[in-house]
């Protein structure tokens, strides 16, 4: 079960990869990496035996079926794509060589790769790509307070970016 | 018991709020009950349980608060007064229920005993101050606002996994009270970068909206601008108490240049700022917060202290300033005689105590952003009564202090090393 936790979570950090290098299907990879950290999060609820990680997996596939009943506009291409590329590497490289604890060196990549999908990418699926790394640190993290309610403030924030105004106009009103 | 009311008085009154018509009286009512609850704090002592923690930082986060609550109710009671109820006139601009849940919140992320609600309470008022802002909110401004949280719950489980080895897994790990007795068991690097990023995230989330509008040239809604001084505070709380956590183990970095780095950088966009736009308060509340963010890095108790009486005094000035009053944007400029003058001599001798060079990038950056806000105050001289409440406060903060409230500043310089 730790194997296939591990290779979820390397599954999730290829589909970072894919966001930076696809132009049409991001809302299909999106919904693919969140099942993955999802599917990672069951996992660690069977091996710490805890009900947390199954409420937050939960709570991301909700917000993937919100992400998907929106699904954003992509308006564009990742500038500077070669550039892009390689500093995506030297990330991954950089996040796995200087994890500051075990197990955190995955996470950790998604979350630099989603910034630097954000920073160059336009549409919201860098950040939601960076939050679905941050919620898979939480769920291998055993025991750490508050995973669901951390889980749900991140997927509300995450479904007011990718709304595209819709939602913040309905909470203003 | 107290401070758990405080939390929900507020996130009670902005459901209701959304809904009854008469919001500015209600809303400042619950202002008022806040402000003295959180002022009787400092004589009860409650933790629920040890998941909340009223100490003297939070209990003056707090009531500034509660202060700049009653302060924005009261400003749209007056706008309430001059234009009506009806839909779209500017008091109801101000969002009376968001600004509730805005307090709410921030209570939350004051009194919090952890750094995962604290985070979560800070990012979410964030959102929420980011909502307050304007009618339409960019798309971009929710995805910084994410990113913010984002980073500072990531931080937050770093910061969990660094404290695991010498505090065990369970709350103790992320508790502010207890985190500073990590010592030498904790994985460092680990507690580091839990620093690093909790501070980057939780700034992003406070600081969002005043740096957005300071960028853009944008003004802010009278009440909203109000509670961001607070909002700031917040961040301000968090990285003290980030320092206290790095402060209890020899082994981890130093906390100081990364403050007086981050200071110093947010001394600069202000000037930039100010020199570029002609809405100049956005400005000079990223370059208050960022010379008590100076002060913080300093390191001393005596910077420390400076760095709350420099915030304390600004938050008054700041109520006087969201008015549009040409006095009370001097104050907040630090220029002499009102407000904050006083606290930025007093935060530039504690400065120099620990470092010259700080003290001299300190004075210029006080120096540049008082001339350039000169060029930008308005023609009129006052927005409305209320802006007189504000400097009033204000000199009698600046010359005729409270002793209650400089002792509470004093045990906290002193307790938070």
């Amino acid at each position: 079960m730790i194997e296939l936790t591990r290779l979820l979570g390397l599954g999730a950090l290829l589909l970072s990869f894919a966001l930076l290098v696809v132009r049409r299907p991001q809302p299909f990879v999106y919904c693919g990496q969140s099942g993955a950290v999802a599917l990672a999060a069951l996992c660690q609820a069977w091996l710490q035996s805890d009900w947390q990680p199954i409420a937050v997996a939960v709570v991301l596939v909700a917000q993937a079926m919100v992400v998907w009943m929106y699904r954003p506009a992509f308006h564009g291409r990742v500038a500077f794509p070669v550039v892009t590329v390689v500093a995506a590497l030297l990330l991954v490289v950089l996040a796995t060589a200087s994890a500051p604890s075990e197990g955190m060196g995955v996470p950790l990549a998604i979350v630099l790769l989603g910034l630097l999908a954000a920073a160059f990418m336009p549409g919201p699926y860098g950040v939601l790509s960076l939050l679905n790394g941050v919620v898979l640190a939480m769920v291998t993290t055993p025991e750490l307070p508050l995973r669901p309610f951390m889980a749900l403030a991140l997927a509300v924030l995450g479904c007011l970016v990718a709304s595209d105004g819709v939602l913040p106009a309905w909470v203003r009103r | 018991m107290i401070a758990l009311v405080c939390i929900l008085l507020p996130l009670l009154a902005a459901a209701g709020l959304s809904f009854v018509p008469a919001s500015a009286w209600a809303s400042f009512g619950c202002a008022l009950l806040v402000l003295v609850l959180v002022c009787s704090l400092p004589w009860t002592a409650d933790s629920f349980g040890g998941w909340l923690l009223p100490d003297p930082l939070a209990v003056q986060i707090a009531s500034l608060t509660a202060f700049a609550w009653v302060m924005a109710s009261a400003q749209s009671l007056t706008l309430s007064a001059l234009f009506g109820r009806s839909a779209g006139t500017p008091g109801r601009a101000d969002h009376a229920g968001l600004l509730a849940a805005l307090v709410g919140l921030m209570n939350l992320a004051s009194f919090s005993n952890g750094a995962g609600l604290a985070a979560i309470a800070a990012g979410a008022a964030g959102l929420v101050a980011v909502l307050a802002q304007r009618q339409e909110t960019p798309a971009p401004m929710l995805a910084v606002a994410a990113t913010g949280m984002g980073l500072a719950l990531f931080g937050t489980v770093v910061l969990y996994a660094g404290a695991v080895p010498a505090l065990g897994r369970g709350w103790p790990a992320l508790s502010w009270s207890v985190l500073p007795t990590a010592g030498g068991k904790s994985n460092i690097m680990a507690i580091d970068a839990g620093f690093v990023l909790l501070l980057l995230g939780t700034g992003i989330s406070c600081c969002l909206v005043p740096v957005s509008a300071a960028i853009r040239g944008a003004a802010l809604p009278a009440g909203l601008a109000m509670l961001l001084g607070p909002l700031g505070g917040i961040w301000l709380a968090t990285a003290l108490r980030l320092r206290g956590v790095l402060g209890g183990n020899v082994r981890a970095m130093a906390p100081g240049p990364v403050l007086l780095g981050l200071g110093l950088a947010g001394l600069v966009l202000a000037l930039i700022c100010l020199g570029r736009r002609p809405a100049i308060l956005s400005p000079l509340l990223i370059a208050l917060l960022a010379a008590v963010l100076v002060a913080f890095g300093a390191g001393a108790p005596a910077a420390t202290g400076s760095g709350l009486l420099h915030l304390t005094l600004g938050c008054l000035a700041l109520t006087a300033a969201a008015n549009g009053s040409r006095l009370g944007l001097a104050s907040l400029a630090g220029l002499p005689p009102l407000g904050i003058f006083g606290s930025g001599l007093t935060l530039l001798t504690a400065a120099a105590l620990r470092a010259g060079w700080v003290a001299g990038l300190l004075g210029l950056g006080l120096f540049g952003v008082a001339a350039l806000a000169l060029r930008g105050l308005p023609a009129e001289p006052a927005g409305n009564r209320l802006a007189w409440v504000g400097i009033g406060l204000a000199l009698i903060g600046a010359w005729a202090m409270p002793s209650a409230l400089t002792n509470l500043i004093e045990t906290i310089a002193v307790t938070m090393q």
